[in-house]
C-alpha cells in the first residue's frame, strides 16, 4: 500500500435538474477530502444546466450523453475518470461532509473493490431511511434497509444468489474493477443497473462491502421518468429492467426457468394490479390507467426479449485498452476559505459578514422539536438553529422520534431518533431517570455518527433531562449546557423530595460538572444554579447568552396611538394559569384597577394548569371558576381565552395596550420580548432574569413578587398615562432590536462555542 | 441508595460495552465472503457440464449459508456472553427486588447477601478462565464426482478460517473478561474488608452499650 492519497472521480449524471445540481455542487465545497475531481455527464437537457455549469469552468469536467439512459451516462463518466476510485451520487442528493473521506479510507484496504453508505430520504412529509445495508438476489428481489448483516443472515426469497448492494446515489468502486467487468449494462435505462453491477462484480471475484455510515441526504427531485409527490412516472421501465435482470442474472446463478418466469410475471402483475388500485382511488384517469398498462406490456416484452436474445451492452475490452487516462482535475481550490452552510432543499447559502468568522458545525440537542412539538426548549432550539444557519454555520439537531429519519427544517438537519429501554436496568424504579439515561445514550450513539460523518465540532444540550450527559461523560466532543429551568429547581418549587427527584437533581449536578461550558440565559439563572448545585469554581466556564426572537416587521408593530386612543384599554396576560405565573396576584389586583380605570379589560391567554400545580386539589376548582366565585362582580372586565394558536397570540400582542406577566420566577421570560416586539410596555416582577430583560422605568415597570397592591398601582400608573404607554412600548421595541433578536442570540452562542473549541485545542 | 456516582460508573460501563468486537466480527464475515467470491470465480469456469456447474454452485451456496449462519451464531454467543458478564459485573441492586420492598429499611446498611459477595467467586473465576470457544464442525464427505475433492478441501479451509477468526474474537473477549474479573475480585476483597470492619465496629458498639 502506498502512502499517496487515493484520488476519487465523482461522477454526477444529470438531465434537466439545474437547481438540485447547483445545490449539490455547493455542498461539495464542504467535503473534507480534497483529492477528488467532479465529472458531470449531462443528458439531453432542456434547462439551464450547461449555463450553470459554466460557472464551474476549470473545476468540473462536463461531458454529454446523447440519450436519457442512466447506465450509458454512468459509463461515459467511468471512461473519462482519472481517479483511482469512481464514486456516484445523484444530482438531487447532498453528501455528508466526510463522505469522500470515509470512502477513501475504506478503499485503503486493497481487498475492497466496491462500497457505499446509507441514504436518508429528506422528504418534507414522509422522511425515511431510504437505504442502509441492502441485498439483492439474482431474481431482483431487494431488501434495502437492514440494521446489520446478521439480521436474517440467510436471505428470504427465491433467488439462488444474494449479494450486498448499494444504492445508485451513494456507491463507489475501484475504477479498474468496474472497468474489468465492463461497467454498467446499458440496457438499463434506469433502475437495477447498480444491483446488476454488484452481481457481476461478485461473480468476477471482487469484494463489495457496503457500510452503515458515509451518508448521503437524498432530496427527491422530478425527472423525465418521474414527477415527485405524484404517481406520474414511467413505471414500466422498472418492469423492463426487472424482467431483464431476472433473466440475465437468474440464468447465470442457476435459478430454475420456472422461478425466473414466475418472478417476471410477478413484477408485471404487481404493477398491473397496482395501477388498478390507483385508478380506484382516483389518483389516475382511465386513459392513464390503460396507457400505463400498455406500457407495462411493452416493458415486460422488451425486458424478456433483451434478457433472452440480446447480449449485454457493456464497455468492451478493446475500448478499455484504447482509452487514455485524462489529467486529474481537483474540484476544490487550495486554501479555500470554509464556505457557509447550504440548505439542501433549496440550495440557499447565506452570506454572513466576514466578521462572523469560520463557519462551525454544531449539534443541538432538543428532545422536542417543531413541527411536532413547540414547547419552550423546542422553540428556543429552533430559533437558535435558524439564527446559526443564517450566520453560515451548519446545524444538526437531534430530537426524539418514533423511527429514525432526517429532515431539513429552517436551517437545520433534524435527526429524529427512537430509543429503547435496553440499558441502565437498575434504574427501572426511577422511571424519569431510567428513560432519560436511555435516551441520552441513544443521543450519544447519534452524536458519534454525526462526528464520523458530518464532522460536528460541538454539542449543545439543555440541562433539562440532561440529554447530552452520556456524550459529556464519553468525552468525544465538547459539550456545552444551556441553563434553563432545571429539574431540581422545579422539584424545590413543587416540594418533591422522593428518590426519583433527588437522583434527577444529583445527575443534573453531575452533568454540570462533566460539561465543558455553561450557557445561562441571565445572571439570575447563573446565580440560581450556583445556589442549587455544589459546583466548583465556575470562572471562565460560563457565558451569559440572552435569548432572542424573530423581530416582527416594523409595519406589524402597533405602538399606542396618542391621536386616536382606544375606547377600551386592553391588558394582556399570557402564560399557563398557575401559581408560579403569579395568576392569584393578578386576580387580586384586578378589582383595584377596575375601580380606578373604568374602561379597562383583561385578556388572559393560556391553559388552566390548576390540576398540576395543586390548586384544584386545594380549592376544589380551577382558576377561572375561582375568579368567577371570588371576584364575580368584575367578571365583565375579564376574559379567559384558554390556549391560543401562535397566530392568535400574535394578534393579541398586536392589539393589546399593555402586557402583564407577574411570574414569581422566570429564568428569562420570552413572553416579555414577544410583547416588546409589538411595541407594548410590560409589567413584571423583580425575580429571576426578568430585570435583565425589562429595563425598569424605560420599557416597563417591575414590582416585587406576591405584591398585588403594587401590581395594581403599576397597572393604573401606566393605563392612566397614554404617553408612557407609547414611549415605553417604543423603547421596548428598540431594546429588542438592539439586544434580543434571534440573530444576536445565535451570534453570542457561536462566540461561546468558538471560545470552548479554542480552549479545547489549547 | 443509588447516587450520581453510580450513574457515572454505569454510563462508563455502557460506553465500554459498545466498544467491544463489533468490527472484528464484521471483518471476519467480510474475509469469509471475499474468500468465497474468489473461489467461486476460480471454480466455476473449470466445470464443463451444466449439471455439474449447478450442483457445485448449489453446494457453494449451501456452504455460504452455513458459514454465514455460523457467523450469526457466533455473534449471538458473544452477545450472550456479554449479558452474562453484565450480570456478573452488576451488584444485584434494587431493580432485582420487588419494587414494593424497601431494601434499605433498618440500619441503612444493606445486608451482605444482597450486595457484591452474593456472587460466588467461582463464577468470576469461570469467566476469567474462559479462553476460547471450542467450536468444531462436522465436514461431510462430498459425493460429487468431479469437484468432490476440491469442495472437501474448500470446506475444510473455510472452516479453519472461520475458526481462526472465532478464536481470535474469543481471545479479545477473554481480555475483557479478565479485566472485569480482576476488578470484581478487587471489589469482592474490598467488600470483605468492609464487612470485617463493620463486624468489628458492631462488636465495639455492643461492648460500649454493655458498658453503659
Amino acid at each position: 500500500m502506498t502512502d499517496a492519497p487515493l484520488t476519487i472521480s465523482l461522477i454526477i449524471n444529470t438531465t434537466d435538474r439545474a437547481g438540485p445540481l447547483r445545490t449539490l455542487l455547493r455542498s461539495l465545497e464542504h467535503q473534507s477530502y480534497p483529492h477528488f475531481e467532479v465529472i458531470v455527464v449531462v443528458g439531453p437537457t432542456h434547462d439551464d444546466t450547461l449555463d450553470m455549469l459554466s460557472e464551474y469552468a476549470g473545476r468540473v469536467r462536463v461531458l454529454r450523453c446523447p440519450q436519457a439512459n442512466l447506465s450509458q451516462s454512468r459509463n461515459i463518466g467511468l471512461r473519462a475518470a482519472a481517479g483511482d476510485i469512481v464514486a456516484y451520487i445523484d444530482d438531487d442528493a447532498v453528501p455528508a461532509r466526510h463522505w469522500l473521506a470515509q470512502l477513501a479510507h475504506l478503499f485503503r484496504n486493497p481487498d475492497l473493490d466496491a462500497t457505499g453508505g446509507v441514504v436518508y430520504l429528506v422528504h418534507p412529509i414522509r422522511p425515511v431511511v431510504q437505504h442502509r445495508l441492502g441485498l439483492t438476489s439474482s431474481l431482483f428481489e431487494q431488501e434495502v434497509v437492514r440494521d446489520s448483516y446478521l439480521e436474517q443472515i440467510v436471505p428470504p426469497g427465491d433467488g439462488r444468489q444474494w449479494v450486498a448492494r448499494m444504492m445508485g446515489t451513494n456507491m463507489a468502486f475501484r475504477r479498474r474493477a468496474l472497468l474489468a467487468v465492463g461497467g454498467f449494462d446499458e440496457f438499463y435505462v434506469y433502475i437495477a443497473e447498480e444491483a446488476d453491477v454488484m452481481l457481476r462484480l461478485v461473480n468476477a471475484g471482487y469484494t463489495i462491502h457496503p457500510v452503515r455510515e458515509s451518508p448521503v441526504y437524498h432530496v427527491p427531485a422530478s425527472s423525465r421518468h418521474r414527477v415527485i409527490y405524484t404517481y406520474a412516472a414511467r413505471w414500466w421501465l422498472q418492469t423492463r429492467s426487472g424482467v431483464y435482470f431476472s433473466i440475465k442474472n437468474g440464468r447465470a446463478a442457476g435459478d430454475p426457468p420456472q422461478a425466473i418466469l414466475l418472478r417476471s410475471l410477478h413484477l408485471f402483475h404487481g404493477h398491473w394490479i397496482w395501477y388498478g388500485q390507483l385508478r380506484r382511488e382516483g389518483h389516475i384517469s382511465l386513459a392513464q390507467l390503460w396507457r400505463m398498462r400498455l406500457g407495462e406490456v411493452r416493458g415486460a416484452l422488451e425486458g424478456a426479449f433483451g434478457g433472452l436474445l440480446r447480449p449485454r451492452r457493456l464497455i468492451q475490452t478493446a475500448e478499455r485498452s484504447m482509452s487514455t487516462t485524462p489529467a486529474f482535475q481537483p474540484f476544490l481550490e487550495p486554501d479555500r476559505p470554509s464556505p457557509p452552510a447550504v440548505d439542501p432543499l433549496t440550495g440557499h447559502q447565506p452570506r454572513p459578514a466576514p466578521t462572523e468568522g469560520e463557519p462551525l458545525r454544531i449539534c443541538l440537542l432538543s428532545a422536542t422539536y417543531p413541527p411536532a412539538q413547540f414547547d419552550g426548549i423546542a422553540r428556543l432550539t429552533h430559533l437558535m438553529a435558524r439564527g446559526l444557519f443564517e450566520l453560515g454555520h451548519t446545524v444538526h439537531v437531534i430530537a426524539r422520534g418514533e423511527r429514525e429519519t432526517v429532515t431539513f427544517r429552517d436551517g437545520a438537519y433534524v435527526h429524529r431518533i427512537p430509543y429503547r429501554l435496553e440499558r441502565y436496568d437498575r434504574y427501572r424504579r426511577y422511571p424519569t431517570l431510567y428513560h432519560t439515561l436511555n435516551y441520552s445514550h441513544a443521543v450519544h450513539e447519534r452524536v458519534k455518527r454525526l462526528l464520523w460523518n458530518d464532522g460536528v465540532q460541538i454539542v449543545d444540550s439543555p440541562i433539562w433531562q440532561f440529554e447530552g450527559l452520556v456524550t459529556a461523560v464519553g468525552g468525544l466532543l465538547p459539550v456545552v449546557v444551556r441553563l434553563v429551568t432545571s429539574y431540581r429547581q422545579i422539584a424545590a418549587m413543587q416540594g418533591l423530595h422522593d428518590d426519583n427527584a433527588r437522583l434527577m437533581g444529583d445527575v443534573e449536578e453531575l452533568f454540570l460538572r462533566q460539561a465543558d461550558h455553561l450557557l445561562p440565559n441571565t445572571a439570575a439563572t447563573l446565580a440560581t444554579v450556583r445556589r442549587l448545585y455544589d459546583l466548583p469554581d465556575l470562572d471562565g466556564r460560563y457565558t451569559i447568552v440572552p435569548y432572542g426572537i424573530v423581530p416582527a416587521p416594523d409595519e406589524a408593530t402597533r405602538p399606542f396611538d396618542l391621536d386616536r386612543p382606544p375606547d377600551t384599554l386592553t391588558v394582556l396576560f399570557v402564560g399557563r394559569l398557575e401559581q408560579r405565573k403569579g395568576i392569584l396576584d393578578l386576580f387580586a389586583a384586578i378589582p383595584a384597577v377596575v375601580k380606578r380605570v373604568k374602561n379597562v379589560r383583561f385578556l388572559l391567554a393560556g391553559q388552566d394548569n390548576s390540576h398540576h400545580d395543586g390548586f384544584q386539589q386545594r380549592e376544589g376548582m380551577d382558576y377561572p371558576t375561582y375568579f368567577a366565585r371570588r371576584y364575580g362582580e368584575y367578571g365583565s372586565h375579564v376574559r379567559f381565552l384558554g390556549r391560543v394558536s401562535d397566530e392568535e397570540l400574535n394578534g393579541l400582542y398586536r392589539s393589546c395596550d399593555l402586557f402583564i406577566a407577574p411570574s414569581l420566577y422566570e429564568s428569562f421570560g420570552l413572553i416579555y420580548l414577544e410583547a416588546m416586539n409589538y411595541a407594548k410596555p410590560v409589567i413584571g416582577c423583580r425575580s429571576g432574569g426578568v430585570p435583565e430583560v425589562v429595563e425598569e422605568g424605560v420599557t416597563g415597570l417591575l414590582v416585587e413578587p406576591h405584591s398585588p397592591d403594587a401590581l395594581a398601582d403599576a397597572l393604573v400608573t401606566l393605563l392612566q398615562s397614554p404617553r408612557r404607554l407609547r414611549e415605553m412600548g417604543l423603547a421596548g421595541r428598540q431594546r429588542l432590536l438592539e439586544r434580543f433578536t434571534y440573530l444576536e442570540m445565535a451570534r453570542r452562542f457561536a462566540q461561546a462555542y468558538r471560545q470552548v473549541l479554542t480552549k479545547k485545542q489549547e | 441508595m443509588l447516587t450520581a456516582d453510580d450513574v457515572l460508573q454505569d454510563i462508563q460501563f455502557e460506553l465500554a460495552q459498545s466498544a467491544i468486537t463489533h468490527d472484528d466480527l464484521g471483518r471476519a464475515v467480510l474475509a469469509v465472503r471475499r474468500y468465497y467470491n474468489q473461489v467461486r470465480g476460480q471454480t466455476a469456469p473449470s466445470l464443463r457440464r451444466e449439471a455439474d456447474i449447478r450442483r457445485a454452485l448449489a453446494d457453494l451456496l449451501r456452504l455460504d449459508d452455513m458459514l454465514l449462519t455460523l457467523a450469526q451464531e457466533t455473534a449471538a454467543a458473544i452477545q450472550s456472553l456479554r449479558l452474562d458478564l453484565r450480570r456478573i459485573a452488576r451488584p444485584s441492586g434494587p431493580d432485582d427486588a420487588p419494587s414494593d420492598v424497601d431494601t434499605s429499611a433498618g440500619s441503612g446498611i444493606l445486608p451482605l447477601e444482597r450486595t457484591a459477595d452474593a456472587r460466588p467467586a467461582a463464577e468470576i473465576e469461570t469467566a476469567m478462565r474462559f479462553d476460547a470457544l471450542h467450536i468444531g464442525l462436522e465436514v461431510q464427505e462430498s459425493r460429487l464426482p468431479l469437484v468432490g475433492r476440491v469442495l472437501q478441501r474448500l470446506k475444510t479451509a473455510l472452516h479453519n478460517l472461520v475458526l481462526f477468526y472465532i478464536n481470535r474474537l474469543a481471545q479479545r473477549q477473554t481480555l475483557v473478561n479478565q479485566t472485569y474479573g480482576d476488578r470484581l475480585l478487587w471489589l469482592q476483597g474490598l467488600v470483605a474488608a468492609q464487612q470485617q470492619e463493620i463486624e468489628a465496629l458492631k462488636a465495639r458498639l455492643d461492648a460500649l452499650e454493655a458498658q453503659e
